[in-house]
């Protein structure tokens, strides 16, 4: 628990700083973590009530690990328009698994999001923090191989 | 587009589009190509934010030596191989990939020539990442003009005679939100620029982020003069991490050049910005949830009054302005109000920038005059299908009457664009008319 006490030491243990703080543990870990969690409500004015409020309230925080990458399909009005579900459908079905879900090889996280900005450029997704954009099924999947491949490469 | 001279370089200067949009058409693959390939004693190489352009991205400008300028569109890695070897190499341009002049079929020259550029004055223009970029194109002229040399009240009234609104939507002039706050008892107050632009189809705010983070850091401090505030947040939606990116990056460039920490060249004014990142609620574009979250709770609206001008942030005096709002400010103040106020209608005055995409062909950004018709602006318009496609262009600035829920925005015959009579016009529809019923018409 030594990072979340960092985590806490730089940025507070007041109430307030409770968004930030539940940020910077999901950077170190991906996601929340119970026994990190356990470790503010013990260490600050932040309780478990309000770190629970606050988690379920944001899209972004998660208290399951996700995999290395994690894909973000847009479904925002501009890419609904152009196909955005048909994109969601052939990730689904290239990487076998469902929205929310990960990868069996903890590779991908699969999740949604309600707009990228890159609304010109639709139907877009975004990999970690980068955009694809004017996508089709065919190129997306391509894509998908080469963060793979690239990860096999390493491995 | 400003058209950045070459200042006697002898080089080639060549600068490509890296905004989002850019990156996300491989702009990125480009400058590494250029990176590698380019002879660095002949080329300069650069970075710019977008052009607004998002139609013809991946794009790069390149200037000759003599200081001519070429704009390079739709490129991919031939073609960047092409440019260096036949242009800057043979001194012929590759015309295959240039943006021509006048007679375009697609229209991007119209597309062009109604647009006013205030906001986006520099985007695609400068080098985000730069100061001294922004500088060179007069970043900062207007901190260094107002402070030690004018009042808060003086500044307040620049605002007020220009007749700046709110850029967020709801369009509440400016000068009075920070009279309100300038006046209300207390002795700590906050100025936070709204950067938590989630309504699907607006990208104004990510583009002047990305492109011109400056101009928005230079608006915010403007601001915190004017109401008496030391301390300003910039709250940016956790979706656009290129912007958060270049905006940490333009804060600590604007703190090590002393335009923002304690007593700010030199003066009795103090005032320093922190960003805070979104989480992914989209409601939380909403002033007083924007606030909650500041304050590290959920993100629900409040009742108001009190408005935030009076209570907000901890209970403090505190203004709350959309980035667009901000970007616009540096201009007026380097200008003045008149300069402004002669732009628009009699109720909305200056420009506003609108963002172009669905089923058209020129997607991206525009800044025209308030008060253009909808049907002057489309070139863009244009639908590359049959005239009862799903067109529709978005707009956060007229599309937001209320709890930053947004509505669609649809050319509502010759409805102007601005504040009033985007609503009188019935321009702004929650629903779906039969007559314009696509197939994304569930989509909101």
């Amino acid at each position: 628990m030594k990072e979340v006490a960092a985590i806490l030491q730089s940025q507070g243990t007041e109430r307030d700083a409770c968004v930030k703080v539940l940020q910077e543990i999901q950077g170190v870990f991906g996601y929340l973590p119970a026994e990190a969690l356990r470790y503010v409500t013990q260490h600050s004015q932040i309780t478990s009530r309000q770190i629970h409020g606050v988690a379920t309230f944001y899209d972004r925080f998660r208290f399951k690990p996700v995999g290395k990458h994690i894909i973000r399909t847009c479904h925002g009005t501009a890419c609904h328009v152009n196909g955005a579900k048909h994109i969601g459908h052939a990730v689904e079905e290239a990487l076998k698994i469902k929205q929310q879900e990960t990868t069996p090889d903890g590779l991908f996280t699969l999740e949604s999001v309600a707009c990228l900005g890159c609304c010109s450029l639709a139907p877009v997704m975004m990999i970690d923090e980068t955009v694809y954009g004017r996508l089709q099924p065919r190129e997306m999947k391509k894509v998908l191989k080469q963060y793979a491949a690239a990860a096999k490469a390493k491995s | 587009m400003k058209p950045a001279p070459n200042n006697g370089n002898s080089r080639w200067r060549i600068a490509v589009g890296l905004g989002s949009c850019g990156i996300a058409s491989g702009a990125q693959a480009l400058y590494d190509q250029l990176a590698k390939r380019a002879d660095p004693q002949r080329v300069q190489l650069e970075q710019t934010g977008c052009a607004g352009l998002c139609h013809q991205e991946p794009m790069l400008e390149l200037y000759s030596p003599a200081g001519d300028r070429f704009t390079y569109v739709h490129l991919d890695l031939a073609a960047v191989d092409q440019i260096l070897d036949q242009h800057i190499g043979g001194n012929a341009p590759v015309e295959k990939y240039l943006l021509r002049g006048d007679g375009r079929a697609d229209g991007v020259d119209k597309f062009l020539s109604k647009q006013k550029k205030i906001v986006l004055q520099n985007c695609g223009g400068i080098d985000p990442e730069s100061l001294e970029a922004s500088l060179a194109v007069g970043g900062y002229q207007a901190v260094r003009n107002m402070i030690g040399k004018q009042t808060s009240a003086e500044v307040i009234a620049v605002m007020t005679a220009s007749g700046l609104r709110g850029r967020g939507g709801a369009g509440f002039p400016t000068g009075v939100k920070w009279k309100f706050a300038a006046d209300a008892p207390g002795a700590q107050k906050y100025i936070i620029c709204n950067g938590d632009e989630g309504d699907p189809g607006a990208f104004m705010d990510r583009g002047v982020m990305e492109s011109d983070p400056h101009r928005v850091i230079e608006g915010m401090i403007i601001g915190g003069y004017a109401i008496g505030a030391t301390v300003g947040f910039l709250y940016v939606r956790a979706e656009y991490p290129l912007a958060l990116k270049r905006l940490g990056r333009a804060l600590e460039q604007a703190r090590a050049a002393g335009f923002l920490g304690r007593n700010i060249l030199g003066s009795e004014f103090s005032f320093d910005i922190s960003i805070r990142e979104g989480a992914g609620a989209f409601v939380c574009g909403e002033e007083t949830a924007l606030i909650q979250s500041i304050e590290g709770e959920r993100g629900s609206p409040k009742m108001r009054p009190p408005f935030p001008a009076q209570k907000g942030l901890w209970g403090c005096p505190t203004v709350i302005n959309n980035v667009e709002t901000f970007a616009n400010i540096p201009w007026i103040m380097l200008h003045g109000a008149a300069a402004y106020a002669g732009l628009g209608t009699e109720k909305s005055k200056g420009t506003k920038v609108f963002s172009l995409a669905g089923k058209i062909l020129n997607g991206g950004l525009v800044e025209v005059p308030m008060g253009i018709t909808l049907r002057e602006v489309p070139a863009s318009w244009k639908c590359r299908w049959a005239s009862r496609c799903g067109r529709f262009w978005k707009t956060s600035a007229v599309a937001v009457p209320r709890a930053g829920r947004s509505r669609r925005c649809r050319p509502a015959g010759r409805a102007a664009a601005a504040f009033p009579r985007i609503c009188s016009a019935r321009a702004l529809t929650t629903r779906t008319s039969p007559s314009w019923g696509p197939s994304w018409a569930a989509a909101a």
